[in-house]
């Protein structure tokens, strides 16, 4: 069930309904337009995902997979879904990122974007070489409606402890204390921050995106009145870097949106969701004692999606040009839908080796021959070249290079990443193992004046930054995750004989004979 | 924690004595008030929990003290209005800047926070005007708190601070 059905207007909050009504028809206007889903269509949406997809998407809730209660609502027992997106078959311990989506029951765009993400993501595999490989290296976590129960009444609260709470102020990080006229004194009271914070606790996540909407802005810890005085936090660098690059790839859909922490653009907020996600494993002095955790250092961002919290179906945009800023059938949905990506793409370097088949298996002592490569997952390339040695682990172990490139202007490891190449000759016979090799993002270690003052905290920055970090988390010894730090990246070693002879290829043909192609 | 006194107080409070309404002469105009920046703790104002917060809202005593608190915000309106709320602010400082609080305090909504059953008082707050934010979503107001003394009738511990919430 794609759109919105007729059979389950039911569950849609009057108030959307007459927004809809107002402004545009629930019905798509174009065959390929997006369009709201109620509770219903939400989950047959992440059933649909999961039994067409077996091996790439699964689907569960938080109820089942960690006890949770259910949330109430009538005769209705609702509950937090969540889906997580990985080529299963490429293991379960691979760089993690997070998206949340109506944490406010009445911003119900963030739903669609989840929603849309994840499709594009399944549909695609297989055929969009990029998004296969995201889905390759990746997981990709979401719970698209958090406050199902706020959803269904059409308002921003949730059914909390403490009788009807703010979601995004139920959070572990900075809790009120004292003096506390506006905010709820309890952590984790409601059962969706509570499902957010179960999940985190079995994983490493690196990026944390949490959707919203009533404005179109990407914000960043910190956020909370702790920092009031210096709102710099230690990943100021990184943060920054990736609010950018989301708001770029976003796209110009009704105006770039404005990128800052939260506290320079908004205001400061007892326990958010973003930098709970940021801090609260790591300064754990100002997060809830009752409920610790070693999974939240997450490079972490509210994204507010659109001015209106559920804006008009016309301007939700369609699923043609989709990863093209500015493209065909922008709107809310695609736009946000690459602010998505982007994270998705940021949270671990990979290289690709863009002439890897045509490399020759066998070459003469001091023959060249050249190898070409993009670096992705980064912002700048401090360093590239290639390494070859007779380890099998040329990226450890090595005994010649190519000279060192570097690019740190423009995007060379984004949309249209920077092509590398270089001619290796390797002058005596042997065995030998070559592998593009690449240091990224060492800019991401500039601070300024950061509060508190310390290296940057997320995993993001350590994992690309800080050679033999490993950080280990096996909560859920099913599926152990960890986070591994390495100054240079590359990819499995070819295997190359120098020797007498011709250049030989990989696939038996000799050097310049082409025949066989034609 | 700032104070406010100075000059600016007496012309101020000259002022007070040329506009006050004759119904409000017995407010202690020149009674202190305490500044406080934007949403920190007024220091001797407690709040109870929400739950318990909200039976506090129709006590007759605690009525009565948000009625004088509100009288004697709006006697003391123009001291407030001198205070210079760019420094009280700890967000949204620049569209803050050149923004002047209205001639008339407006409607100044009430609510009890707390009572002290040891002391009797009652911590009280009122909300006043709205102040600038870049975005439509963040709400700012000038806020007053005070505590109010039943058995003597007065309103102390008059802090003026800045509080508001985000609708992110």
């Amino acid at each position: 069930m794609r759109h919105l059905e007729s059979t389950s207007f039911r569950l849609l909050p009057a108030a959307a309904l007459l927004l809809a009504l107002m402004f545009g028809s629930v019905h798509p206007a174009r065959a390929t337009a997006f369009a709201y889903h109620d509770y219903d269509g939400m989950v047959a949406e992440l059933q649909a995902f999961a039994a067409t997809y077996p091996g790439l998407a699964e689907h569960f809730t938080a109820q089942d997979a960690y006890g949770l209660p259910t949330v109430p609502d009538g005769a209705l027992d609702l509950e937090q879904h969540i889906l997580r997106i990985t080529n299963e078959s490429l293991g379960l311990d691979k760089p993690e990122v997070l998206m949340v989506g109506v944490q406010h029951g009445d911003e119900i765009v963030s739903l669609e974007v989840c929603l849309e993400l994840a499709r594009l993501l399944l549909e695609s595999y297989g055929t969009d070489p990029w998004l296969t490989e995201l889905v390759d290296r990746r997981e990709i976590y979401m719970i698209p409606l958090a406050n199902p129960h706020g959803f269904n009444h059409g308002v921003r609260s949730s059914p909390g402890d403490e009788g009807s709470e703010d979601m995004n102020r139920d959070h572990i990080y900075d809790r009120c204390t004292g003096f506390c006229a506006f905010d709820d004194e309890d952590s984790l009271s409601t059962v969706g921050a509570r499902a957010i914070h179960e999940l985190a606790r079995r994983h490493l996540f690196r990026v944390m995106l949490d959707y919203h909407g009533g404005i179109e802005i990407i914000i960043y810890p910190w956020g909370t009145p702790l920092h009031t005085a210096n709102t710099e936090s230690p990943d100021e660098a990184g943060a920054d870097a990736l609010g950018l690059r989301m708001q770029s790839f976003g796209g110009p859909y009704n105006g770039l949106s404005p990128v800052g922490t939260s506290n320079d653009l908004l205001g400061a907020v007892h326990g958010p969701m973003d930098d709970t996600a940021y801090a609260s494993s790591w300064d754990v002095a100002n997060a809830d004692p009752l409920w610790p955790t070693d999974g939240w250092r997450a490079v972490a961002y509210t994204i507010e999606i659109s001015n209106q919290k559920m804006p008009p179906v016309a301007t939700l945009g369609g699923d043609a040009d989709l990863l093209t800023p500015g493209g065909l059938e922008d709107g809310y949905v695609p736009k946000n839908v690459r602010v998505g990506l982007a994270a998705i793409d940021i949270v671990e370097p990979y290289i690709l080796w863009t002439n890897r088949a045509s490399i020759p298996a066998q070459v003469g002592e001091g023959e060249p021959f050249t190898v070409e490569w993009e670096v992705r997952g980064c912002f700048e390339v401090d360093d590239t070249h290639v390494r070859w040695g007779t380890d099998p682990d040329p990226l450890t172990t090595f005994s010649g290079q190519t000279t060192s490139q570097q690019q740190t202007t423009g995007t060379p490891c984004f949309e249209t990443p920077t092509l590398f190449s270089a001619e290796v000759s390797i002058p005596t016979a042997g065995t030998y193992y070559l592998t593009p090799a690449a240091q990224v993002d060492s800019s991401l270690l500039d601070q300024g004046n950061p509060t508190p003052n310390l290296l940057p905290q997320s995993w993001l920055v350590r994992s690309r930054t800080e050679d033999g970090l490993l950080e280990t988390n096996s909560v859920d010894p099913t599926e152990v995750n960890n986070v591994r730090g390495q100054m240079f990246w590359g990819v499995e070693a070819l295997e190359i004989q120098v020797g007498e002879g011709s250049l030989i290829f990989a696939d038996g043909f000799e050097s310049g004979n082409t025949s066989a192609w034609n | 924690m700032n104070t406010h006194h100075g000059s600016r107080q007496t012309l101020a409070l000259l002022l007070g004595l040329l506009v006050a309404p004759a119904a409000l002469a017995a407010v202690p105009f020149d009674a202190e008030i305490t500044l406080v920046p934007e949403m920190e703790d007024p220091a001797g104002i407690v709040a109870e929990p929400r739950r318990e917060r909200e039976a506090l809202q129709d006590n007759t005593e605690a009525r009565r003290g948000l009625d004088l608190l509100r009288q004697q915000v709006t006697g003391l309106w123009p001291r407030i209005r001198e205070i210079d709320l760019v420094e009280l602010s700890r967000y949204q400082v620049e569209q803050t800047r050149g923004f002047e609080l209205p001639a008339a305090p407006g409607e100044l909504t009430g609510r009890v926070l707390a009572n002290d059953e040891e002391s009797g008082l009652w911590h009280l707050e009122l909300r006043g005007p709205r102040l600038p934010a870049r975005f439509d979503i963040v709400y700012r107001f000038l806020h007053v708190f005070a505590t109010f003394d039943p058995a003597t009738g007065e309103i102390d511990r008059l802090t003026v601070t800045i509080r508001g919430w985000v609708e992110e």
